[in-house]
């Protein structure tokens, strides 16, 4: 009595501690630091970050907003919309975030007047005559408006809004806020507003994240518990079966708020994950307590039900050690990983198994000691008896397709080379690439306005080329400057280009507008000018008189074109050197100096230049030929003084797709050898040990075969599937080995593999049936890598399963044939 | 009834010293920009300036600049010429302003050309600083030029705002440190066109008593959001020197002769 009592005591201590530390780390789900952008993958000390940190630094916030206002009927050179865009553009300037707003009512105009260069506003009123102007300035210098600030069309209008450098998370929504309100206020029948840009699309990842766990938990809870209710068919069963999976998945919210992890793409799956590999764990300890106290004598006390309790872990502690370890050691090759996100991942699963382990093996017993007080009722133990015999009888059909695979093994075998050769073969068809847009579906408002920007604008992804030198005279030299722009020229080749943005436009139209109407009688020698030197006299009759030319008309009539050019040949120019000509650029912008600070870094001596590509396509595989472009064309040696470098959003995705890549593989192959090794020293075989990869390598073609064939990308939630499916899918082997090896010297009526499908078969079963379930929740995800990453995993746990009872009981039995013969 | 009378009387009095306290601000807040603009007024200058711009990495860049300016009450007329960096050397900018009239040339030494700029550039950068050809005017408002109330005072300063009449000034409003010694400015906060937000700031680093006169002779403006800095320094000066308006052509603009 005195022992009951100690033991109830213990009992509801262990309770108390599990559940405390779960209702704690829940009370703390609010604290939880929430970055789902692809920018938290990237780690720090890479170089795309070191380039895009650069490029900020000298030339302001990459990370542009972009409102756009889109009017079909009445197109945007248009009274209502111009004064529409303007009011947008000087409301905007005034948000406190903001940095700088550049829009076509914002832009200077370089013109030709009757004396010379005319830097005046593109949009000076909304008067016919101001607009039929305004459209003609537009057209003059098509290669600077279209594409950038309003589309070939005229019907679509960019305002790009660059928000203040070092705006903290909390700021940017704000902001985005703001001009989220803006965009309602003013859309009309006619005109249409839209946010799109990068931060659109993080707070639209960030929101729907928080949503989309809130929604898949109770989800994946609703179909764990099926399949608890399908395995174990006893509610009290069920229930407490939930427990342990609830823990585990809130202890480890609980460790990211504690550790301030950050909550991402990949982390934000641990605690669904958890929820339902979890449930082996408990179905297994409840299904052989069911079955063992089933076959007790009457009437079950709560001693005998505390000695089958101790018999039941006994006897599992084991295979749930082992089916922890090999899971933890799939999520734990994910610490090779080069992306944080990744590594936090698979330690923070690896600590969630270790919890959930514990919660089955102690939390569990206590539990069921602590329902089953006054021990079991008779009736009851009638009810499972017979839940056993019906699902004997599913068994029983199991068993028969695996007896007919056996007498066909040839067919088994040319069955699995063909699965694994297809597989093989379309490996390199698997598309990679993260593009946050391709989370959401298609009727994603987000989706929907950045697809329709792109349409108007070329493009809505951007890459920044950064050419900086040390010598400060090497950016604005003739030579940099004509293969920036055969470099240019070659870029719109590409189909994948929007349009290409750089300071070459400004330049040749500011040479084109300085050299209208010279000649060379026109020069004259021009005397130096020092107000401090001693030569120089305020008494005018001190200095010399200059010879007086006649004056020259200035004639609009006749633009020479042939000055539409960035200044190469000195002697045009009636000058004697290139550096020279450099002078000269270097002069021209002095007149530009507020407007080209996106493109140089000085107006006068910059040793930084930008250019800005806007793709229409963010594949890898456009990407990286872009990329592979880029670094091709200026390695040729042409300007050695210059460095390049790729910075951009869409350098980021491309560097996370490599890195993601690299992940993928060094998971695979750390995760497969470490499964190997715990194989081969449980087996002590090599044999075995090879054998038991079986459903491991079905596990991967099932994911590989699937990702090629559904087109469904290699991303940084999809690439996490492989490691988990290797540390899942060898418990099988595991359980199926041992069992085999332990059934196969005794001499039975039956086979081993007729004998293990009613046990051990029986159990893959269910467990393949609970994970594959579970997972199905992933598949009501609204981010598609997510979904992808439900299916796939369910596919795998299927050709796991099957690999794991037919191909491994075929080719243990052919092994074994084969041993026979050889000795 | 007494005490009601009392109070009334009171509240009167209060009411009416306010007023003319007020009146007597406002006032002297325009007569405050008006020593302060006169301080600053030269009939003639030349000056010989270096320009250093300051980066939010802190990397400096430094310009050479020469200005002549001469003025009346109603013409300014000024030439600048750059020294340095070698590549701009000797590029010049005209500026004539009479009454209702302003224009601004430029003179390319490498095209050995001038060119009229037009007037969209006063707001502009000057030579990639934080200062706009606007500011290398002048950054306060003339007394008739905008509205100024005095919005504080300490000993040493007095704070006075100003709101431009004209509704196309390139600040929309100014808050003004004025030094109660020299009448200059010791700092000035300029704000965006609408007068919400301050985008820029002009500190009076060092200021010098030249030929009787207070001269600001080192100066800081600052744009606010990018932490970007330039640095005005006076290397030489001459006040008040007579200029014959041929400097002021076009003519000397091209050709640095008469």
């Amino acid at each position: 009595m005195k022992t009951k009592r100690k033991k109830i005591c213990i009992d509801i201590i262990i309770t108390l501690i599990f559940l405390m530390m779960s209702i704690y780390s829940l009370s703390l789900i609010d604290e939880l630091k929430i970055d789902s952008s692809t920018d938290v993958f990237i780690p720090q000390d890479s170089q795309v970050v070191a380039v895009n940190d650069k490029i900020e630094l000298e030339f302001g916030s990459l990370d542009s907003l972009l409102l756009s206002v889109h009017n079909e009927q009445d197109g945007i050179l248009h009274k209502q919309t111009l004064t529409l865009i303007d009011d947008l553009t000087n409301m905007i300037r005034q948000l406190p975030e903001v940095e700088s707003v550049r829009s076509i009512t914002s832009l200077t105009h370089l013109g030709v007047d009757s004396l010379g260069l005319e830097a005046q506003p593109l949009f000076t009123g909304t008067q016919e005559d101001q607009i039929r102007h305004m459209a003609d300035q537009i057209e003059s210098w098509k290669e600077v408006y279209h594409n950038s600030l309003i589309s070939k069309d005229l019907t679509f209008s960019s305002i790009v809004i660059s928000m203040k450098t070092g705006l903290t998370e909390q700021q940017q929504q704000q902001l985005i806020g703001k001009l989220d309100t803006i965009v309602t206020r003013y859309t009309d029948e006619s005109s249409i507003l839209s946010l799109v840009g990068l931060p659109v699309i993080k707070r639209e990842i960030n929101t729907s994240l928080v949503n989309d766990l809130t929604f898949l938990a109770p989800i994946a809870a609703i179909l764990i518990f099926f399949v608890l209710t399908f395995s174990l068919k006893r509610p009290a069963g069920i229930l407490l079966s939930f427990v342990p999976l609830l823990v585990s998945s809130s202890v480890v919210i609980g460790i990211m708020v504690h550790f301030s992890i950050t909550f991402t793409m990949a982390t934000m799956l641990v605690p669904v994950l958890l929820l339902i590999v979890s449930s082996a764990y408990a179905i297994h300890v409840m299904s052989h307590f069911y079955e063992e106290i089933e076959q007790l004598p009457a009437p079950v006390t709560y001693e005998s039900v505390d000695s089958t309790l101790a018999s039941v872990i006994r006897k599992n502690r084991k295979p749930i050690i082992l089916a922890g370890m090999t899971t933890a050691a799939g999520f734990l090759a994910q610490l090779a990983s080069p992306l944080r996100p990744f590594r936090m991942f698979g330690l923070l699963s690896a600590f969630g198994i270790l919890i959930s382990q514990l919660g089955s093996l102690f939390l569990l017993p206590s539990l069921i000691r602590l329902t089953s007080i006054n021990g079991i009722r008779e009736d009851k133990r009638e009810r499972w008896r017979s839940h056993k015999k019906r699902n004997d009888e599913r068994t029983f059909k199991s068993t028969l397709v695996v007896q007919r695979a056996m007498h066909h093994t040839k067919t088994v075998v040319i069955l699995s080379v063909v699965i694994c050769a297809v597989t093989i073969a379309l490996v390199p068809h698997i598309k990679k690439g993260t593009n946050m847009i391709d989370f959401f579906t298609e009727d994603n408002r987000v989706v929907k306005d950045t697809e329709i920007y792109s349409d108007k604008m070329g493009g809505s992804g951007i890459i920044n080329v950064m050419f900086s030198t040390e010598d400060d005279s090497s950016i604005l030299t003739p030579s940099f400057l004509l293969s920036l722009q055969t470099f240019s020229q070659k870029l719109t080749g590409f189909d994948t280009v929007g349009s290409v943005q750089s300071i070459i436009p400004y330049i040749k139209r500011m040479n084109l507008l300085m050299n209208q109407n010279r000649s060379e009688e026109e020069q004259q020698t021009a005397s130096e000018i020092d107000f401090f030197s001693d030569s120089f006299s305020f008494e005018t009759e001190k200095l010399p008189s200059a010879n007086t030319a006649e004056k020259k008309e200035y004639d609009r009539s006749q633009i020479d074109y042939s000055f539409d050019e960035i200044p190469s040949d000195p002697k045009k120019y009636f000058l004697e050197t290139r550096q020279d000509l450099s002078d000269l650029i270097s002069q021209y912008l002095i007149l530009y100096s507020g407007n080209l600070s996106y493109f140089i870094n000085d107006t006068i001596e910059p040793d930084a230049a930008n250019i800005t590509i806007i793709v229409n396509d963010s594949s890898s595989d456009s990407l990286g030929k872009l990329k592979d472009f880029i670094t091709s064309y200026w390695d040729d040696g042409r300007n050695p003084n210059i460095d390049v470098a790729v910075g951009g959003g869409e350098a980021i995705s491309l560097e996370l797709t490599n890195l993601v890549t690299k992940s993928q593989i060094y998971s695979l192959v750390i995760s497969l050898v470490v499964v190997f090794l715990i194989l081969l020293f449980l087996f002590r075989s090599l044999r075995y040990a090879l054998a038991g990869l079986i459903p491991v390598v079905f596990a991967l073609a099932g994911i590989f075969s699937s990702m090629a064939v559904l087109s469904i990308r290699l991303d940084i939630v999809t690439s996490l599937l492989a490691a988990l499916a290797i540390g899942i899918g060898v418990d099988y082997s595991i359980h199926y080995i041992f069992a085999y090896q332990r059934l196969k010297g005794l001499s039975t009526s039956e086979t081993p593999i007729a004998v293990i499908m009613k046990t051990t078969g029986k159990a893959i079963i269910i467990n393949v049936l609970s994970v594959t379930i579970g997972f199905a929740a992933l598949i009501f995800s609204r981010f598609i890598p997510i979904r992808q990453m439900g299916i796939l995993f369910c596919i795998s746990m299927i050709f796991a399963g099957c690999a794991a009872l037919i191909i491994l009981p075929v080719t243990l039995v052919m092994m074994e044939e084969s041993y026979d013969q050889k000795t | 009834m007494i005490k009601k009378h009392r109070l009334k009387m009171v509240a009167a009095v209060i009411y009416v010293v306010l007023a003319v306290t007020q009146t007597i601000s406002a006032m002297t807040a325009a007569q405050i920009m008006e020593k302060v603009e006169n301080t600053q007024k030269h009939d003639s200058s030349a000056l010989d300036i270096s320009l250093e711009l300051i980066g939010e990495n802190g990397e400096v860049r430094t310009r050479r600049i020469q200005t002549l300016n001469r003025s009346s009450e109603q013409n300014n007329e000024s030439i600048t010429i750059f020294l340095s960096p070698a590549s701009v050397r000797q590029t010049r900018f005209l500026s004539i302003e009479k009454e209702n009239y302003k224009e601004q040339w430029i003179y390319l030494p490498a095209l050995k050309q001038s060119r009229k700029i037009g007037s969209a550039e006063r707001g502009a950068s000057f030579m990639g600083s934080d200062f706009s050809y606007e500011d290398m005017d002048s950054t306060t408002f003339d007394s008739d030029e905008a509205a100024h109330t005095v919005i504080g005072e300490t000993g040493e300063i007095y704070i006075i705002e100003s709101v431009p009449y004209e509704s196309d000034a390139v600040y929309g409003r100014t808050i003004t440190y004025v030094d109660k010694e020299s009448f200059l400015p010791s700092k000035v906060q300029l704000f965006d066109e609408k007068g919400t937000t301050m985008i820029k700031e002009l500190i009076i680093l060092e200021k010098d008593l030249i030929d009787g006169s207070w001269v600001a002779t080192k100066m800081e403006m600052r744009t606010i959001s990018t932490g970007h800095r330039s640095v005005i320094t006076i290397v030489q000066a001459k006040y008040d020197i007579p200029i014959p308006s041929s400097y002021f052509s076009l003519q000397f603009l091209k050709t640095g002769r008469i």
